[in-house]
C-alpha cells in the first residue's frame, strides 16, 4: 500500500517535471482558453481596421452575395463597416446610434430600440471590446480551442431573436478576429473573412 | 311648541322629506365639461370635446421600477396581460412587438392604398429596378435577416414607408422585449382607458386595476409603480380633497363645537345651530337636481362654502337671549336685521341664475334657495323647536369693558382709508399678475406628480397635446382631403424646423379620392409582370420569388377601397376616432403637432399658407380664454348682484349713509384680501372669486349687526358677543381649510378666513352704534 502510493507520487512528480518547460511556453499559445481570458485579450486592443470579404448565401438568391470592404473598431463602442463592393455602403455604430449611409442618403437608428439589430451588432462589438457581461445577457456562449486558435459560438437566449438567428461563430487567433460566421434558421448563412490590411 | 308654530314645522318636515327623496335619487357628475358653456365658438366647443373624450385624457402612462431589468420586463408582460383581460382599456402597449401583429396585418393588407409612395410610375421597370437593388443591398446588411421575410410580398417596401410616416416621434428603447426608459431603470407601458378622462369613477376603477395588476405581478417589495395621466391626476386629487376635507372638517368641527359650548354651556343650542344650514343645503341641492337634472360635484363643494354664511344665522339669535326670555321673542328682536342679512345674500346670488354657464347658474340656485331656507328655518323653526325658555343665558366671554373699547376703535377710521388707498395703488401696479387663467392650475396636481408626468412623457415620447392643427370640413371626405394637403404644408414646416413631427387622420385613413388615385396607379397584371421581369434582369433573385407581390397588387387594384371599418380591432381605429370627429354636415380633423419651438412663428406660417378650413389651435391658450371668460362673467354678475344687494339694503334701512356704512366694510375687505393674496404671490382663480362672494356676504352681515340699533349697553354687549362667536366660528372653519395642501381648499380657506377677519375689523372700526328709538 505504502509502496504503491509512493510509486504513484513519483510518477506524478516525474510527469509534472517533464511537462513543466512545455507549459511555460504553451501558456501563451496552446493552453485551453476560457472566456474571461479571451475577453481580457480582446479588451487590450484599442483600435484596428481590417479588410473583409463577406459571402452571404441566401435561399432567395440564385448566387451568393459577396461584399468587400473594411471593418473598423475603436474601443469601446465604435464599429464601422464600410462596404466598397459591389456597392458603396457605410455603416457606423457609435454607442446607441447606428448610421447607415448609402448613395440614397443617410439613415439613423437607435440601436437599443431594435433588439434584433442590437443583438447582431453586440455579438461583434462586445466580443471585440471584451465585454463578456453584455454577451452573456444576449447569448449562450461556448468557447473552444486555445489562445492560438479559438472559436467562440454565440446562440441567442431570446426566443424572438432565435427566430432570425441560429448562431454567430467568431473565430480568431490571439487577439485577432479572423472569421464571423452567421447562420440563420432556414439555412441562410453569412461568412465574413477578415484579413489584416494589405498595407 | 306653540299652536301657531305648528304649520311651519309641518311644512319644514315635509320639505325635508321631499328634499331627502330627491337627493336620494340625485345624479352627481364630476365631468368638468358639464360646467362649461354651450358655446357658439366652434374652437371652444372642440376644446370641450377634447377635454371630454380626447385621447389625451384617456392615456395612462405606467412605469415599473426598483428591480432587475429581467424581472421588470416579466412584470411588464404580466401587467399588460391582466390589464387587457380587465376589458377596461381599449389598448395596452408595453412595446412587445407581438402586440403589433394585428396592426401590421392591417397595414400590410391595405398597403397600396395607405402608402403615399404609390403614384403613377411607382411600378415602372426603372422604379422597380431601383427598389429591387435597394432590397438586395438590405439583404446584405445586418437588417437582412429581419426584412427578408417580407421581401417576396413587398419588394417596393411600402410597409416600411408607411411605418416611417407613422412613427415620426422616437420610440422608447426595447429591452427584453418591452419598452424601457433610456437608463434601463424603468419598464414602461401605455394604457388607454375605455372611459373618458373626466369620468372619475371609471378612471378610478382603471387606476385601481393597474395597482392590483402591479401588486400581483410578482415584483419584490422594493419595486415601485409610477402612474401618470389626466385621469390618474383627477382620481388622486379627488381622493386627496376628500381626505383633506374630512380631516379638516373634523378639526374645524371640534374647534367650533368647543367654542359654541363655551358660550352656550348646554347642548340644545348646538344642535339648533346646525338645523338652518343643513336644511338649506338639503333643500338647495334638491332644487338644483330638480331644475338641472343633475348636480355637479363642484356645485356641491362651492355651494357648501357659499351658504357657509348661514352657519352664523342661529348664532346671531342664540347669543342674544336674555334671561327668562322665550326664543320666539329673541328672534323677533333680531329678525329685522337678520332679515336684511338673508335678503342681501339671496338677491346678491340671484344674478348668478342668469349665467350661461351651467356651473355658475347651479351655484346661484343653490345659494338663493339654501340661504333663503336657512333664514326661514332660523326665523320660524328654531323658536318652535327650542325649549320654552333657555335654561341658561349665553356665557359672556368678552370682557365687560368691550363697549367702551368699541368706541375707541372707531378712531382708527383714517388708518383704514390710508390702507384702502395703498391697496388700490398696489392692485393698479400689479394688475397684470392678478388673475390665473391656466386651466391646469384649477386642477390640484402636486408639483411632484407633474415632474413624474414630464419624465414618463419624455421617456415614452408621448405627445403633449397642446398644439393642434384643426381641419374643418363639410364631411369626412372633405376633412380627409384637407388633411392630405395639410400633410404637404406640415412637411415643409418640418424642413424649416418649426416643428419636429405631426399626426394626421389621413395617415391612417386616406380620403376616398386619394385611395382612388393610388389604386389607379397600380398597373394591370400583364404590365406589372413585364416591368418586373425587365427590372429583374441581371439580378440574382430566384424566378417566381415575387409571385405574392404580383397577386397582392392585383388584389388591391381590383379590390374595394378601405374604410374605417377595416381598421377595427387595430390600434389605428382608436387613432382615427380620436383624430376625426363629427357627424352629419360638420366634421373636424385634428393633427397633434410635436416639437414646437415658437408657437407664434408657426401660427403665422399656418395662417398664411394653410388651405381654407385649416387653423392652428393652442389648447392651453384657448383653455385660458375659457377660464377668463368664466371669471369675467362671474365678475359681471357679481357687480349686478351688488346692485341688487344695495337695493335690498335701501329697502331695509332707508338711510343712504347707513347703507354706505354697511356696504363699505365688505368691499374694503375684498379689496384688502385681493391685495394681500397678490402680495403673497397667489394668483386669483375661480376658487378665489367664489370665496370672495362669501366674504361679501359674511362681511355685510357683520356690518349690519355692528350698525344695529341697540336699546341699552347690555344689548350692545350681546351684539359684540354674537359677532365674536360668528367670526371665531368662521375663522376656525375656514382657517383649518387654509392649512390644506390641496390648492382648491387652501385657496377657499385662506380667502374666506382672511376676508372674514378683515371684514370684522373694518366693520368694527367703521360701525356707528345707534341707540334705538
Amino acid at each position: 500500500m505504502t509502496t504503491l502510493t509512493t510509486l504513484a507520487r513519483l510518477t506524478l512528480l516525474c510527469s509534472l517535471l517533464a511537462w513543466l518547460p512545455v507549459a511555460a511556453d504553451e501558456q501563451t499559445s496552446a493552453q485551453p482558453l476560457d472566456v474571461p481570458e479571451l475577453m481580457d485579450l480582446m479588451a487590450k486592443v484599442t483600435s484596428r481596421t481590417d479588410r473583409f470579404i463577406e459571402t452571404k448565401t441566401v435561399a432567395m438568391l440564385t448566387q451568393p452575395l459577396v461584399l468587400q470592404g473594411t471593418l473598423g473598431y475603436a474601443r469601446p463602442d465604435r464599429l464601422e463597416k464600410h462596404v466598397t463592393s459591389p456597392y458603396e455602403e457605410h455603416l457606423i455604430v457609435q454607442g446607441d446610434q447606428l448610421t447607415l449611409s448609402t448613395h440614397e442618403g443617410t439613415k439613423r437608428i437607435a440601436v437599443n430600440s431594435h433588439p434584433l439589430i442590437r443583438s447582431f451588432i453586440e455579438a461583434i462589438r462586445a466580443s471585440l471590446a471584451g465585454e463578456v457581461a453584455v454577451l452573456r445577457r444576449l447569448y449562450h456562449i461556448k468557447l473552444q480551442g486555445s489562445r492560438k486558435s479559438w472559436m467562440l459560438t454565440l446562440r441567442p437566449l431570446d426566443a424572438q431573436a432565435a427566430e432570425y438567428l441560429t448562431s454567430i461563430t467568431l473565430s480568431g487567433h490571439g487577439d485577432r478576429l479572423a472569421t464571423v460566421d452567421i447562420r440563420e434558421p432556414g439555412g441562410d448563412r453569412s461568412v465574413m473573412q477578415i484579413h489584416e490590411p494589405a498595407s | 311648541m306653540t299652536l301657531d308654530a305648528r304649520p311651519a314645522v309641518i311644512l319644514w318636515v315635509m320639505l325635508l322629506f321631499v328634499s331627502g327623496g330627491v337627493i336620494a335619487n340625485m345624479t352627481v357628475t364630476t365631468d368638468l365639461t358639464a360646467l362649461l358653456p354651450r358655446s357658439a365658438d366652434p374652437t371652444q366647443e372642440l376644446l370641450v370635446a377634447q377635454l371630454r373624450d380626447g385621447v389625451a385624457g384617456r392615456l395612462i402612462l405606467i412605469a415599473l421600477e426598483g428591480a432587475s431589468p429581467e424581472a421588470l420586463a416579466e412584470a411588464s408582460h404580466k401587467v399588460a396581460h391582466s390589464l387587457r383581460e380587465s376589458k377596461l382599456f381599449t389598448s395596452v402597449n408595453n412595446g412587445n412587438p407581438a402586440n403589433f401583429m394585428v396592426e401590421r396585418d392591417v397595414l400590410m393588407r391595405h398597403r397600396y392604398l395607405l402608402s403615399s409612395a404609390v403614384a403613377p410610375g411607382h411600378f415602372s421597370a426603372p422604379a422597380l429596378r431601383a427598389a429591387l437593388e435597394r432590397q438586395l443591398q438590405l439583404l446584405g446588411s445586418p437588417a437582412g435577416a429581419v426584412m427578408k421575410a417580407a421581401l417576396p410580398t413587398d419588394p417596393t417596401g411600402e410597409l416600411a414607408h408607411i411605418l416611417s410616416e407613422f412613427t415620426a416621434g422616437e420610440q422608447p428603447p426595447v429591452l427584453h422585449g418591452v419598452w424601457f426608459s433610456r437608463d434601463e431603470a424603468r419598464a414602461q407601458l401605455v394604457a388607454e382607458t375605455r372611459a373618458p378622462g373626466f369620468d372619475l369613477d371609471r378612471q378610478g376603477q382603471a387606476v385601481h386595476t393597474i395597482r392590483t395588476a402591479f401588486t400581483s405581478s410578482g415584483l419584490p417589495e422594493s419595486s415601485r409603480l409610477l402612474m401618470s395621466g389626466p385621469g390618474v391626476f383627477a382620481v388622486e386629487s379627488r381622493a386627496t380633497i376628500q381626505r383633506d376635507s374630512w380631516r379638516l372638517s373634523l378639526v374645524a368641527g371640534v374647534i367650533v363645537t368647543a367654542l359654541l359650548f363655551s358660550v352656550y354651556r348646554t347642548w340644545s343650542p348646538l344642535v339648533l345651530s346646525l338645523l338652518p344650514v343643513l336644511t338649506g343645503l338639503l333643500v338647495g341641492v334638491a332644487t338644483v337636481q330638480l331644475v338641472f337634472g343633475f348636480v355637479h360635484g363642484i356645485t356641491l363643494g362651492f355651494g357648501a362654502t357659499l351658504i357657509g354664511e348661514a352657519i352664523d344665522y342661529p348664532a346671531y339669535v342664540l347669543t342674544q337671549i336674555m334671561a327668562g326670555e322665550p326664543l320666539r321673542q329673541t328672534v323677533s328682536r333680531v329678525w329685522p336685521t337678520l332679515k336684511i342679512a338673508v335678503m342681501t345674500t339671496v338677491f346678491g346670488a340671484f344674478t348668478m341664475l342668469f349665467s350661461s354657464m351651467t356651473g355658475l347658474s347651479q351655484l346661484g340656485v343653490l345659494t338663493v334657495v339654501g340661504v333663503f331656507v336657512a333664514g326661514m328655518v332660523t326665523r320660524w323653526i328654531l323658536p318652535a323647536l327650542a325649549p320654552q325658555t333657555m335654561r341658561t343665558v349665553p356665557h359672556q366671554i368678552l370682557p365687560s369693558n368691550v363697549t367702551s373699547w368699541s368706541a375707541s376703535i372707531g378712531k382708527a377710521g383714517p388708518i383704514v382709508w390710508i390702507l384702502v388707498i395703498v391697496a388700490v395703488l398696489i392692485l393698479i401696479v400689479r394688475h397684470q399678475d392678478l388673475w390665473d387663467d391656466d386651466l391646469a392650475n384649477l386642477s390640484p396636481i402636486s408639483p411632484s406628480a407633474k415632474v413624474t408626468d414630464e419624465q414618463l412623457r419624455k421617456d415614452l415620447g408621448a405627445p403633449d397635446v397642446r398644439y393642434l392643427l384643426v381641419i374643418n370640413g363639410a364631411g369626412q371626405e372633405e376633412v380627409l382631403q384637407r388633411s392630405e394637403s395639410a400633410a404637404l404644408l406640415l412637411r415643409r414646416l418640418i424642413d424649416d424646423e418649426l416643428l419636429t413631427g405631426f399626426d394626421l387622420p389621413s395617415l391612417y385613413m386616406p380620403s376616398e379620392e386619394m385611395q382612388r388615385q393610388r389604386r389607379a396607379a397600380l398597373p394591370p397584371p400583364a404590365v406589372l409582370t413585364a416591368s418586373l421581369s425587365h427590372a429583374l434582369e441581371g439580378l440574382p433573385f430566384r424566378t417566381g420569388l415575387f409571385e405574392p407581390f404580383l397577386q397582392d397588387v392585383e388584389q388591391a387594384r381590383t379590390g374595394e377601397l378601405m374604410d374605417i371599418v377595416n381598421l377595427q380591432q387595430s390600434a389605428f381605429s382608436l387613432k382615427v376616432r380620436a383624430l376625426l370627429l363629427g357627424s352629419g354636415g360638420r366634421w373636424t380633423g385634428l393633427a397633434p403637432l410635436r416639437g414646437i419651438e415658437s408657437a407664434s412663428a408657426l401660427a403665422d406660417r399656418i395662417a398664411r399658407e394653410a388651405a381654407p378650413g385649416v387653423t392652428f389651435l393652442d389648447l392651453k391658450a384657448e383653455a385660458g380664454r375659457l377660464v377668463s371668460g368664466y371669471r369675467n362673467q362671474s365678475l359681471r354678475l357679481t357687480a349686478l348682484g351688488v346692485l341688487a344687494m344695495t337695493a335690498v339694503l335701501w329697502w331695509g334701512l332707508r338711510d343712504v349713509r347707513l347703507v354706505g356704512r354697511v356696504l363699505l366694510p365688505p368691499f374694503i375687505a375684498v379689496l384688502f384680501v385681493m391685495t394681500l393674496l397678490t402680495l403673497i404671490g397667489e394668483r386669483l382663480s375661480l376658487f378665489h372669486v367664489v370665496s370672495l362672494l362669501l366674504v361679501l356676504g359674511v362681511g355685510l352681515n357683520y356690518a349690519l349687526f355692528f350698525n344695529r340699533p341697540f336699546a341699552d349697553e347690555d344689548e350692545q354687549r350681546r351684539t359684540w358677543l354674537s359677532l365674536t362667536v360668528c367670526i371665531l366660528a368662521t375663522l376656525s372653519a375656514f382657517g383649518a381649510l387654509a392649512f390644506s395642501r390641496t390648492p382648491v381648499l387652501h385657496a377657499i380657506g385662506l380667502t374666506v378666513g382672511l376676508g372674514a377677519l378683515v371684514s370684522f375689523v373694518v366693520a368694527a372700526i367703521l360701525g356707528r352704534p345707534r341707540v334705538a328709538t
